[in-house]
Order: C-alpha cells, then sequence, then structure tokens
C-alpha cells in the first residue's frame, strides 16, 4: 500500500551534509500497522510528514497504493489535501472553536461529502471511538483522552487508504495511555486501514505494531516484527533501544553446528542460532537481556555458566533487579520475588545460549 | 531660482513702517465690475488662505453678493508654511492648484523664485504703493502684536503696558510667548538686531512659557495660567468677545505682520484672483474681512485696526528684506526655543 | 512533543496550501509593497534634495548635517528617549495588569471594563494633552488646586508641563493600544501551561516570571516595539505639554521645521532626513524583535489540545484589584472626558471652579450641531474610518498569514515594510501621496477626495494592523491548519475556517483601533485637505486654531460618543466569537 524509496532530506538547503532523513526506504502492506521508533532527532517525524505531503523531501519516491505521490526524478508532489491520507497529530491539533461534530465532519466538508451521508459516517466515526453522545460539545471541553478519541473520529470518518499517527499517545498519562493503546490496535484492525506510527516509546511500538523500523540519525538502523527484533536485534542500537541489554565485546573463536563460540569478559559462551550473521562483520557484541539470566546457588550443567556475587539489588515487587559482579565486570539480572537472593552472596548466573545473540554495531 | 539682486530690484518701493492711514483714491468700482465680468465664465475663484472655514464662509458670502455670478472657493491651509508647498506641489503635479494665495511674504516669495506668481502693475489699477507693496504682491490684512494681562490677576496700574513692562521681575515664570519669533522680527525693523536679540534673551531670563499658537496663548491668558503674554490682537479678540478677563496694550512700537495676496500664474481662474485681490484692499472688502476674521487691513481707510492704530509707530520690515532677515529670524527662533542661550 | 529538525515545523513545501491561497497572498503582499515603498522612496529622495521638494532638482547632504549636527540634536534625542522609555514602560505596566486583570480573572465588572479601557483612544491627543493640563497645570490646574487646599501645600504638588507630566499623559494615550494588543495574547493562553506551573507549587510570582511573561513574550515584545516608535514619532501630547516648559523632543523639531520654518515653505529635506533616522530606529528595534522571537515554536498557546481559558481566581484581592481599576478608570477616563465635557460648556478656556460654572452654556454645542458641515463632516469621517479599518484588517490578516505561516522568500522583508510606516512622520506622508496622486490624477482621480486619506490611513495604520496579527498568528499552532490540510481542505478552506476564526479577537481589536484612529487623525487630514473631503477632525482644528478650544472640546466630546458606539459594536462582536472558543 505505501512504499518509501530512498528517502533523503537535508536539514536546511545550504547545508549539504547535514541530513534528516537519508537512504530511507521500507514498504508497508495494505492493513498492516507499521511504526517508526527512534530517538528525538532520528528523522521518524520528518519520515511521517514527508509521507503526509507537509514536509518536502529532496529525494526519491513516494508512492501511496497506486498514485506517486512524490517524486524528485519525475517532478511530482502532490499538495497535502489531494494525497487521501488522514493524520493524527501529537497535539491532537482539536478546532477549539468548533464542537466535537463539527470537528469530524469537516474532512468530509472538504471533500464534498453530501449531508446525509456525511451525518452517518460521523455517527459511525463517533460512536467507534464512544464519544456519539458528546457530538454537539464544544471543543474545548473535553479531556484529553477524549480529544484524542476526536481526533481519532476525525481520521477514521474520512475512510483514507493511510493513516498516519504522530505519537498520538505521548500527551497522555500512563493508564489512559495503555487503554488507549488497546483501543487504537482494535480500531485499525476492525476498519483495516493501513497505519504509520510514530512514536519513541518502545513498549508502545512492541506492543502495537506488526513491525517497527528502528531509526537513528535519519537512517533505519533496523526493521523487523516486534519479536524478532526484541529478541533477535541485528546491531547493537536497536538491542539497547527496545529493551534492557547487556552487551559483552565479544570475539569469534568457533562455532557449533550454526552457533558460534565466543570469547567474552565473563569467559567463554556459546551464542544462538548465527546463521544469518554476517561473517566478516567487524566489531560484534553479545546481547543477553537481563530478564533471560537465571540465578542459580550453584553451577549445573557449566553451559554458559558464570560465577559471580551480588553486589545489590531493588525490589520493586513485581521485579528484583540484581547488579552481579562477575571478575571486573558488572551485569544487571532481572528476576522475579519467587526466589529472591540477598546481597553479598555467591550466585551463578545461567546464561541461555538461544538468548545470547551476536549483534553488530 | 532667481539671484537676489534681482528681486530686490523688482521688490522695490514697498514702505519700511505703516504709519496712519494713506488716503488714496479708490479702485473704480466700474474696473472691478469689469474684471468680475472677465472672472465669470471661469469656474470658481480658487482662494488659499488660512482662516478658519467658517469665517472664510461669511467672506465667500459677501463677495458673491458684490461680485453675483463669479463663486468663491476657499481652501484652508494646514498651517504656517504649507501653503506656499501646497502650490507648489500642485504646479508640479499638474494639478488644479490656487487663482490667489493670501500668506505671508516669505511663502509668496517662494513661489515667485519658482516663476509661479503672476505680475502686476498696481498702479494702473489704482491701487497705492503702499498696499500694492511689490509687482507680485498686494497687502491684504495685517497681524497686530499686543500685550495682554489678564484682569483678574493683573491690576490696571500693574499691566504691561510697553516692552519694559515684559521685564519686570513680578512676571518671572509668568509671561507667555509664541515661539515662532515674528514679532521680535518686526520689531528688528526699528529697534535693529542686536538691540531686540538682547531684548529676547533679556525676556528668556523671566523663564517664559512658550507657545506653539498664539491662539492658545491668548486662551491661556485668559483662563489665568499665564497672567501676561505678547499675543496676537485677532487671537485675542475672540476669548475676550466671549467675555474672558483679557486686556491688551499696544507697545511702542507696534509689531505688525502684513499678509500678503499673490495671483498665481497656473490658476485657472487668474481673473477671480485678482478680483479678490483687489476688492480685499478695497474698505468694503477689508471691512468684511476684517469682521469675519477679526484681522483686518492697517493699511486702508475705516478699518477697526486702522482706527485702533491711528497716530501709532508700527514696525515691519518690507517684504523685499525676507531674504536677508531670514538667518536671523532663525537666530531669534532658536533663541526664544533655547531659552536665552542665542545660537548664532 | 516531537522533535522537529530546524526545517521541518517552520517551512512549507510548494504546493502544499494551495497555489490559488498563495497567488493570492501575494497579490496582497505587492498591494502593501506597493503602499509603503512610495512614501518611503519619496522620503529618501525629498531628503537628498536641497528645497526638500522631490520634483526639484539637485543632490545635497547639508539636510542631514542640518538635523544631526545641530548644537541641540543630541539633547533632543536624549529627552525623546526618555520620553520615549518612560511611556512605553508605564503604557506596558499598566496594559498587561489591565489585560491579565480583565481577560484571566474573576475581576467584578471586567466585560464593562473592557469597553472602558478602550474608550480614551476616541480622544484625539492634543485634546487629551489640552484636559490634563486643565487638571495639572502648575496655577490653576484642578487637581493641583484640590490637593493644595486639602493638603495644605504650599505650592501646587503636581506640574504637568515637565518630562514626567508628559511620560504620564501619553501613557494614558497608550494604554487603550497596549491593551488591544495584549488582551488577545492573554485570552489565548493555554491554561494547562499556568496549571502545571501551580501545581508544582509555583508562587504567582514565579508562575508570571517563569511561565506568563516567555509565553506572552512576541506580543509583549510587538507591543513595546511599536509603542516606542510611536513616542518617537508622536508629537501631540509632548508638543503641547512639552513646549511651553521648554522640553524639546525630535517631534518638536520636525513641527517646527514644517510649520514654522522662516523660509516659508516647510523644510521637507530635513523633516525627511530626521524621517530616516525614526526609520533606521525602527529597524533596530525590528532586527532586536525578530532576533528574540524567532524561536517561536515556543509560543504556541492556541493549540489543538484545546483550552478553558483559565480564569485566576483573586480571592481576597478581588474588591481591592477592583478599587485600583476604578481608581485607574476615574484617572485615565472620568477625569479627561469630564473636563472635556467641562470646557464644552464653558464660553471661553477658564479655571474649573465653582465660580465658572455660572458661565456654563450649552452653545457649543448647539452650534456645532448647528455646523451646516457636521453632516458631512461625519459621513465623510465614518466612511474613511470604516473603509480603512476593514482594509487595515484584511490586509493585515493575510500578510501576516504569508509571512508567519508560508514564510515564502522574502518574507521578511515584507514585514518589515508593513512596519515601516509608523516611523514616517505624518507629514512626509502626506507629502508622498499628494505627490503620488498628483501624477496620477487622470488614471486614479483620488486627489482632493476622501479615497485619498483612506490611502494614506490605511498605509500608516498596517504598522498596527501587522504587528497585532502577528502576535497573535504566532501563537496559533501550525498543526492546527496542517490537520485541516491533512483532511483535505484547501487554502481558502483553511484561511476562512480554521485560521480566520482563531484570530478573529486580533481582527476585530485591528479594527476598533483603526476606527477610532482614523477617526480622530489631525495632521493628515489638514494636509490633504479640500472642499470634499473634510473630516470631525478638521473641524476641530477649525475651532482650535480659531481660538475656540472650548469648540474643539466639543467635537471631542462628540467624537468619544461616536466612538462609544463603535466600541458596543465591536464588544458584542468580539465576546461572542470569545464564548465560542472558551
Amino acid at each position: 500500500m505505501l512504499q518509501v524509496d530512498q528517502l533523503r532530506k537535508r536539514y536546511d538547503r545550504t547545508d549539504a551534509k547535514a541530513f534528516a532523513v537519508q537512504e530511507v526506504s521500507f514498504n508497508v502492506k495494505l492493513g498492516e500497522f507499521f511504526t517508526l521508533l527512534g530517538p528525538s532527532g532520528c528523522g521518524k517525524t520528518t519520515t511521517l510528514r514527508s509521507i503526509a505531503g507537509l514536509e518536502m523531501p529532496d529525494e526519491r519516491e513516494i508512492r501511496i497504493g497506486e498514485d506517486t505521490v512524490f517524486s524528485s526524478v519525475r517532478g511530482i508532489a502532490v499538495p497535502v489535501n489531494r494525497r487521501n491520507i488522514a493524520m493524527v497529530f501529537q497535539s491532537y491539533a482539536i478546532w477549539p472553536h468548533m464542537t466535537v461534530g463539527q470537528n469530524v465532519a469537516f474532512p468530509l466538508e472538504a471533500m464534498g461529502v453530501p449531508t446525509a451521508e456525511a451525518a452517518r459516517r460521523i455517527e459511525r466515526a463517533l460512536e467507534m471511538v464512544g464519544l456519539a453522545a458528546f457530538r454537539d460539545r464544544p471543543a474545548p471541553m473535553l479531556s484529553g483522552g477524549q480529544q484524542q478519541r476526536v481526533a481519532l473520529a476525525r481520521a477514521f470518518v474520512k475512510e483514507a487508504r493511510v493513516l498516519l499517527l504522530d505519537e498520538p499517545l505521548s500527551n497522555l498519562d500512563a493508564k489512559l495511555r495503555e487503554q488507549m493503546r488497546v483501543e487504537l490496535r482494535d480500531l485499525q484492525r476492525r476498519v483495516g486501514t493501513t497505519a504509520i506510527y510514530v512514536t519513541h516509546d518502545q513498549e508502545e511500538a512492541m506492543s502495537l505494531s506488526d513491525r517497527v523500523a528502528v531509526m537513528n540519525e535519519g537512517r533505519i538502523v533496523e526493521l523487523a516484527p516486534p519479536r524478532a527484533l526484541y529478541l533477535r536485534p541485528r546491531t547493537r542500537f536497536a538491542a539497547q533501544f527496545v529493551g534492557q541489554a547487556d552487551l559483552l565485546d565479544c570475539t569469534r573463536v568457533g562455532s557449533e553446528g550454526n552457533a558460534w563460540i565466543v570469547d567474552t569478559p565473563l569467559g567463554r559462551l556459546r551464542t544462538a542460532d548465527c546463521s544469518d550473521a554476517e561473517a566478516g562483520a567487524s566489531k560484534t557484541s553479545l546481547l543477553i537481556r537481563p530478564e533471560h539470566i537465571e540465578l542459580r546457588a550453584s553451577p549445573e550443567n557449566g553451559l554458559n555458566e558464570v560465577a559471580g556475587v551480588i553486589e545489590r539489588l531493588v525490589f520493586s515487587g513485581r521485579i528484583v533487579e540484581y547488579i552481579i559482579r562477575a571478575g571486573d565486570r558488572l551485569v544487571r539480572v532481572q528476576g522475579t520475588s519467587r526466589e529472591i537472593f540477598e546481597a553479598g552472596r555467591q550466585v551463578v548466573m545461567s546464561l541461555p545460549p538461544e538468548h545470547c545473540v551476536v549483534v553488530t554495531d | 531660482m532667481r539671484p537676489r539682486s534681482l528681486i530686490r530690484a523688482t521688490l522695490a518701493g514697498a514702505a519700511a513702517a505703516l504709519t496712519a492711514s494713506v488716503a488714496y483714491s479708490q479702485i473704480p468700482a466700474a474696473s472691478l465690475d469689469q474684471l468680475a465680468g472677465q472672472a465669470r465664465g471661469k469656474g470658481p475663484v480658487i482662494w488659499y488662505e488660512s482662516s478658519p472655514t467658517d469665517q472664510a464662509d461669511k467672506i465667500a458670502a459677501a463677495f458673491a453678493k458684490r461680485f453675483p455670478g463669479v463663486t468663491l472657493q476657499h481652501t484652508r491651509d494646514a498651517g504656517g508654511a504649507g501653503i506656499g508647498a501646497r502650490v507648489i506641489q500642485e504646479v508640479q503635479g499638474n494639478a488644479r492648484t490656487a487663482d490667489l494665495l493670501t500668506g505671508s511674504a516669505s511663502v509668496i516669495w517662494q513661489l515667485v523664485n519658482r516663476d509661479m506668481v503672476v505680475k502686476q502693475d498696481w498702479k494702473a489699477m489704482g491701487v497705492p504703493a503702499t498696499v500694492g507693496t511689490s509687482p507680485f504682491t498686494i497687502a491684504s490684512t495685517t497681524a497686530v502684536y499686543v500685550l495682554l494681562s489678564n484682569k483678574q490677576q493683573v491690576s490696571d496700574a500693574e499691566a504691561p503696558k510697553n516692552w519694559d513692562d515684559l521685564l519686570n521681575p513680578k512676571w518671572s515664570g509668568k509671561v507667555g510667548l509664541w515661539i515662532r519669533a515674528e514679532p521680535q522680527l518686526s520689531l528688528a525693523a526699528t529697534w535693529g538686531e542686536q538691540k531686540t536679540a538682547a531684548f529676547i534673551e533679556s525676556v528668556n531670563r523671566q523663564k517664559p512659557f512658550v507657545f506653539k499658537s498664539t491662539f492658545p496663548l491668548a486662551q491661556q491668558v485668559g483662563a489665568g495660567e499665564v497672567p501676561v503674554g505678547l499675543g496676537l490682537y485677532h487671537a485675542a479678540m475672540v476669548p475676550i468677545q466671549r467675555g474672558a478677563p483679557i486686556r491688551f496694550h499696544f507697545p511702542d512700537p507696534v509689531p505688525t505682520t502684513t499678509l500678503h495676496s499673490a495671483v498665481i500664474a497656473a490658476g485657472k481662474n487668474r481673473e477671480g484672483g485678482l478680483l479678490l485681490a483687489l476688492w480685499l484692499a478695497t474698505p468694503e472688502g477689508a471691512k468684511v474681512y476684517e469682521a469675519a476674521t477679526g484681522r483686518g487691513h492697517a493699511g486702508v481707510d475705516g478699518t477697526e485696526v486702522q482706527t485702533l492704530l491711528a497716530g501709532r509707530k508700527l514696525t515691519e520690515f518690507s517684504p523685499d528684506k525676507v531674504p536677508d532677515n531670514l538667518d536671523m529670524f532663525e537666530r531669534f527662533n532658536k533663541s526664544i526655543a533655547a531659552g536665552g542661550q542665542a545660537v548664532k | 512533543m516531537s522533535a522537529a529538525p530546524q526545517s521541518g515545523a517552520w517551512s512549507s513545501p510548494s504546493g502544499s496550501s494551495g497555489w490559488g491561497a498563495r497567488l493570492s497572498a501575494a497579490a496582497v503582499a505587492l498591494l502593501l509593497v506597493y503602499l509603503v515603498i512610495v512614501p518611503l522612496v519619496l522620503l529618501g529622495i525629498s531628503s537628498i534634495r536641497p528645497t526638500g521638494f522631490p520634483l526639484e532638482p539637485g543632490f545635497t547632504l547639508s539636510n542631514f548635517s542640518k538635523v544631526f549636527l545641530a548644537g541641540d540634536f543630541g539633547r533632543l534625542l536624549q529627552t525623546t528617549v526618555l520620553f520615549a522609555l518612560g511611556s512605553t514602560a508605564l503604557a506596558m505596566a499598566l496594559g498587561v495588569a489591565l489585560a491579565w486583570l480583565v481577560e484571566r480573572t474573576d475581576l467584578p465588572g471586567r466585560n464593562v471594563f473592557r469597553v472602558l479601557v478602550i474608550l480614551p483612544m476616541a480622544t484625539p491627543p492634543v485634546l487629551l494633552a489640552i484636559g490634563w493640563a486643565m487638571l495639572l497645570s502648575p496655577r490653576t490646574g484642578l487637581f493641583n488646586l484640590l490637593l493644595k487646599d486639602g493638603l495644605g501645600l504650599s505650592a501646587a504638588p503636581f506640574n504637568v508641563y515637565s518630562v514626567p507630566g508628559m511620560i504620564f499623559v501619553e501613557a494614558l494615550a497608550l494604554v487603550p493600544t497596549a491593551f488591544l494588543f495584549l488582551a488577545p495574547a492573554f485570552r489565548n493562553m493555554d491554561p494547562s501551561l499556568e496549571e502545571a506551573a501551580i501545581a508544582s507549587g509555583a508562587s504567582t510570582w514565579r508562575l508570571i516570571r517563569k511561565v506568563l511573561l516567555p509565553l506572552l513574550w512576541p506580543a509583549l515584545a510587538a507591543c513595546a516595539v511599536f509603542l516606542l516608535i510611536v513616542c518617537f514619532v508622536v508629537f501631540d501630547i509632548p508638543g503641547t505639554l512639552g513646549m511651553p516648559a521648554r522640553i524639546y523632543v525630535l517631534s518638536t523639531r520636525i513641527f517646527y521645521l514644517t510649520a514654522d520654518s522662516p523660509t516659508g515653505v516647510p523644510l521637507y529635506g530635513q523633516v525627511s532626513a530626521l524621517g530616516s533616522f525614526f526609520l533606521l530606529i525602527l529597524a533596530v528595534l525590528g532586527v532586536a524583535y525578530f532576533r528574540f522571537t524567532r524561536e517561536s515554536q515556543r509560543y504556541r498557546t492556541i493549540s489543538g489540545k484545546g483550552f478553558r481559558p483559565r480564569q485566576a481566581s483573586l480571592g481576597v484581592w478581588r474588591w481591592p484589584a477592583f478599587g485600583a481599576v476604578s481608581v485607574y478608570f476615574l484617572l485615565a477616563v472620568v477625569a479627561p472626558l469630564g473636563i472635556l465635557i467641562w470646557a464644552s460648556l464653558m464660553p471661553y478656556q477658564t479655571r474649573p471652579n465653582l465660580a465658572s460654572l455660572s458661565l456654563a452654556t450649552l452653545d457649543n454645542h448647539m452650534d456645532f450641531l448647528r455646523n451646516a458641515r457636521l453632516i458631512t463632516a461625519t459621513l465623510n469621517s465614518l466612511t474613511i474610518a470604516i473603509v480603512s479599518a476593514t482594509l487595515v484588517a484584511a490586509l493585515s490578516l493575510i500578510v501576516s498569514w504569508l509571512v508567519v505561516r508560508q514564510r515564502p522568500a522574502g518574507a521578511t522583508l515584507i514585514d518589515n515594510l508593513a512596519f515601516a510606516p509608523i516611523a514616517i512622520p505624518g507629514v512626509m506622508l502626506g507629502v508622498a501621496v499628494i505627490y503620488v496622486y498628483l501624477s496620477l490624477d487622470q488614471v486614479f482621480p483620488v486627489y482632493g477626495t476622501i479615497w485619498i486619506l483612506v490611502i494614506a490611513y490605511v498605509t500608516h495604520y498596517i504598522s498596527f494592523g501587522s504587528r497585532l496579527a502577528n502576535g497573535v498568528m504566532v501563537q496559533i499552532h501550525p498543526e492546527l491548519e496542517e490537520a485541516a490540510r491533512a483532511s483535505g481542505a484547501g487554502g481558502f478552506r483553511v484561511l476562512a475556517r480554521i485560521t480566520a476564526p482563531l484570530v478573529w479577537p486580533a481582527v476585530a481589536a485591528i479594527w476598533i483601533w483603526v476606527v477610532a484612529h482614523a477617526m480622530r487623525e489631525l495632521s493628515t487630514a489638514l494636509m490633504l485637505a479640500s472642499r470634499n473631503n473634510t473630516v470631525l477632525p478638521t473641524l476641530l482644528w477649525d475651532y482650535w486654531t480659531g481660538g475656540e478650544p472650548t469648540r474643539a472640546a466639543t467635537v471631542g466630546v462628540w467624537l468619544v460618543l461616536a466612538l462609544a458606539l463603535f466600541l458596543a459594536l465591536w464588544h458584542a462582536l468580539s465576546t461572542r466569537s470569545a464564548s465560542r472558543t472558551s
């Protein structure tokens, strides 16, 4: 449904070197929920706004469905109001001088939809977000969550082919955010619109998306479904961005089937399946997530077992976080309240090979 | 621009002091009517002059009565020197401009320099040399300066009656002056620059109140904010006639400023302009003007101002001295403005 | 807030807001450029002509040397700067206080106060000066006498003929303008920003300093810059109150050069040289303004997050605040209007006291109402005021939208041009307009008609309009318009349905300001006066220089009444739209 091809945009026209977005390419399938994830300034919003038509990239091409909406090669730049997209803004952008109904009606007015049909669609959109009773309420008299829903309704009423969302939940409080997340995903699945979502919150990205593109400094660093991204990241940056990570420098010293044997500051370890890892990659690290490390009182089978001492622990109810000293390294481990080890205790860390992933820098 | 000497030559013959009435032969009424006939078909006579419009309306009404078929259209200027500038701009912009302009000699001199004024032979029309002050100008009205005082705050005995009375320490901080040194300039025609400059500085030591126009000066004397002042006769008459407690005295000599009229070469109805100028210099016209504006013509029989000034010594420079006096005028202005620190 | 790269939030890519809208805006910008460039060019030419008349030959720099090398220029400048800074500071302080109290608190009677603040704007400043002179002149001023007798003092405590006196009266004259600048900005603030600060335990002072002031900065800065320039150029109040005590400012010099030059013509050349100086100051202030408000994303207070403008509760300060505001109104509105009414009932200017009461008469008013030219003058005044105000409001809105939103190449230049006319001395604006329309008389026969006044006023007042519109336009979050475009709306629809309603309070403020100023404007009306375009202030002038300030006061009273009617209308319109947004 959406094809972004080698997108490139400079920060300003005078500086040829500074790019907000460079060589960004991806394809999004019909009905897919696709997220651009990254820290501030990584270019995710610029990319989204380029798709929308609110910004003009310098190169190359963007196609929505059958239409090329932007092409630097062929000199095409369709204005935003003719791209048949719908957008939800971080600030919701609800017009304060109109009622809820008028806000939602606006896109239909702009399209020239006849009144009767428009009324029907508005009603349906408001029902979808649960605000049917609020139609005549002036927009400023709504809570943040309600305004968010009005923004959604306004976007959905258009029945556009692509829905673009620019960090729409970041202004809500935590509880509301979680609730809205679920509602948003349900809505999108029900209607079946292709959605492009921008966020810096990795939890949000994981829970909502079919695929996530991690961006940094204007480029896409990694693109994968959430699970693969979390459990089997390929790059150090992505690994650290989507979750907590223990990273150890490693050098390959051998193989065992598809797995590698690597030397790390914690000793020699066996990795997970590395068949798709780059053979000649320059710098590699071993990634293990703190929650995958098991703590044992004594060694059991000698596979990827590292001895250490608990330096400190933080008990926060559901999670117990340990800092363990092994040799001259500190390792973070996350355990549950099922078995709590006290500080100062000698323990053995078991690093399951299937969770030891080799990542490149 | 013409060289100065040429101007002096052409502006010859004006009197340095207008003394008491000069009986002169009337401009024949017949010739006025003849002129009116020529003016009749040429549209309204456009007159630029500085009186308020409702006063000018009265003059226009009398004019229309005297010369049926000739309409007078008065335009009021924006104040001071603007009236000449307006004519210059209109002539340069090829737009309809005045047929007659009435203003100070310096204003008219600017137009003369730009060849915008019609030359006249006053003598042939029966206008005496004291009124037809130059081939380009005819005297139309006289502004007279007087010493004012508030009747309630100043007793008759103390009231300033001559120049030195202004220097009485009693009036320190209580004297009102016009910021424009017109009366002082006219005084210099008799006293000479040095004495006048010294006098200005002496008055400055009184820490006078300075006004941008003579009208508020008179009104403030009437209100009692400024008990004494050097003001303009017809400006003071306005509050006096409404009952304000102001008295006036003519000093010796009495400074005057004559306003002249000039026919504009680019005017569409120059005959009408000339007609108006001549009529204003007749006793009948001058009286109409005086009745409407309070400003009379000291050189014409039968006007109030002429009666008031009978036997008094008047002082004013002749129009041909205008270019010579520019610098002195400027110095006097600066001296008043600076409050005693005369700038050379 | 998602990070936007530097070019992101501001730049608008070509074509994405509709060619129609952008072309029309460009046409409007060209019109503006024409209106402003003409007097600027003539000013420049005049300043290098020996005679000052632009069409007369010659080239000289002596105008500049005569003006700037004159011995007293330094002192004039010093006094002017002191006057400008003092008046601006006082006017801003009062304006901010009033705007905040009226727009953001539960001050009792605030709806009435909102209208009353604007009322003094109807009075020509020269009358305001005269009124205050009658109240505070050292010997006969009413307040002075009351204070002196009441407190048993040996001399009157106040002298209005002084620099503090000038500052006081000028500030009072400027407060309505400051209020109109600031009230829309206050009204549009998002209370969640204040609430966040208060929730974190901030005291009111801290709230003001850390949250409110920074957010209002563009409007405050625009207002301050505007007022400063006005104080440099204005003449009526410093002239009337300063000249008697020989306190001179730069505009006194201009008045002298125009009206009192001994040479017999106004010295336009030197006036233009001074005018260029004002323009220079304007440029400097303008650069400072742009620099300080460049980071405009920070100032977006009208966001799509929707808001209920928070009414701060004054609590125990409620009635003391009411008292303070009432005192202000007594001083700023009731006192000068009262003295004007008094003067209009007097046959000649007298000390206001019981004895003079016996002189009271309605003659002035009756004469005024019977004046043959009254109807024409009133109709002319109304037409000129309404047409000018509407044109200025429309032009300001469009130009501001173009400059703040579209930012095409040359946007800064257009914005500067829109601001420039305020620095052009009124007399040069008049001269410029005269010259242009004299030459164009065959094509545009406006010389001598009321339309030449409309042209002059639109040129002059676009300065205020564009500043005010900018101040509010900057507060509107661009996402509100982007959302409209993303919803499928083209340029015109966005402007009409989204932008215009949101800037409506500013548009209304511009409109009423121009109406008031156009109805009371005097010097340009005189310069361009002819038989056919008499306006009410010209009648005032007739009386004033005819030596009848009491009659001039009468016209002033009627001008205030006329404006009061307009204000009622304005109030109805602006509160109606305010209720829609809150």
